[in-house]
């Protein structure tokens, strides 16, 4: 199912709210500013519209697409970058870069705000967390403790359960 | 060529997920452990790179080395993000063993070559023998 932020952006009222289509630097700054894309940031920031959902509604959307026609849709695509510019993933780099990569005549305006993106992009930093395991060949397996499994007793720590109240202690 | 901001060893790193900023918590400098071997659960080696616009087309391979007294060293190879002017590098290392005290050192190399280090101390046990010899009372039952 679509998220309504997504859907939001195929409203008149959503037109309406953006105006006249002004250069790309200038409509870029226009949807930076317009509630509804900057609430679908945050939707998308937290997880609210998941990448898969932005996929299937760019699909239903191009769905409409007609080459030589003026394609209505175009804002949303544009709407859409602007609302993922600064957020750091795989989906988000694809996305952008496909669009602004459009020649299409009708795709005109989204592709030059997505060009507009990745330059503001190019100026935040990019996040690369990796959790990394240090070599099993150097560092044997330790337990939590630092004590090496090897150098575990035979017997385990706990061989009664007397600390549980007697309530739960299993009648022998 | 990218320049090195900064670079720095902790426990954790957080990340604010509205403004984008990062909290460095528990900064690894001194380290003194009950017993040998010791584990280090978690070192997270954080370096920020700037980057021109010139060098943002190309491959640039940034390396953390750990070394370890007494271990061979390991490299953690890490390619820098094309398109960006500023990357932060952070790779969490998990379960770093320690045999002996020491210093352990945690080094960034780009494309091989050294760009800082960071270095934390690995304490001997505490014995409970003062330096000038005399044992410190045992403690209070």
């Amino acid at each position: 199912m679509t998220s309504l932020l997504l859907l939001r952006l195929l409203t008149e009222e959503f037109h309406d709210s953006i105006g006249v289509l002004l250069p790309p630097a200038a409509l870029r700054r226009q949807l930076v500013n317009s509630s509804d894309v900057r609430a679908l940031a945050t939707g998308i920031r937290f997880g609210e519209v998941t990448a898969d959902e932005t996929r299937e509604f760019v699909g239903m959307i191009m769905k409409e697409f007609r080459p030589g026609e003026y394609f209505h849709n175009n804002l949303a695509l544009a709407a859409l970058a602007v609302a993922m510019e600064t957020w750091s993933s795989e989906f988000v780099e694809e996305y952008l870069l496909d669009l602004a990569r459009l020649t299409a005549p009708e795709l005109n305006i989204s592709a030059r705000i997505a060009r507009e993106c990745i330059k503001k992009r190019f100026a935040l930093p990019k996040n690369d967390l990796r959790v990394l395991h240090y070599p099993r060949r150097i560092a044997p397996r330790f337990t939590s403790r630092g004590m090496r499994m090897s150098e575990l007793p035979e017997e385990p720590a706990i061989t009664r359960l007397d600390f549980l109240p007697k309530k739960y202690a299993r009648s022998s | 060529m990218p320049q090195l901001e900064y670079f720095v060893v902790c426990r954790d790193v957080l990340a604010n997920m509205q403004t984008d900023e990062i909290t460095l918590s528990h900064v690894l400098e001194d380290v003194f452990p009950e017993a040998y071997p010791h584990l280090i659960a978690k070192a997270t080696a954080v370096s920020v790179w700037n980057i021109n616009a010139d060098d943002a087309k190309l491959d640039y391979q940034a390396t953390l080395v750990v070394k370890v007294p007494g271990n061979a060293d390991v490299q953690f190879p890490m390619n820098l993000a094309k398109r960006r002017s500023r990357y932060r590098a952070m790779q969490s290392i998990l379960d770093i063993p320690i045999d002996k005290p020491g210093d352990i050192i945690f080094e960034v190399l780009l494309n091989g070559v050294h760009q800082a280090s960071h270095t934390v101390r690995m304490h001997p046990v505490d014995d409970g023998t003062m330096k000038s010899g005399v044992s410190a009372p045992p403690p209070k039952a």
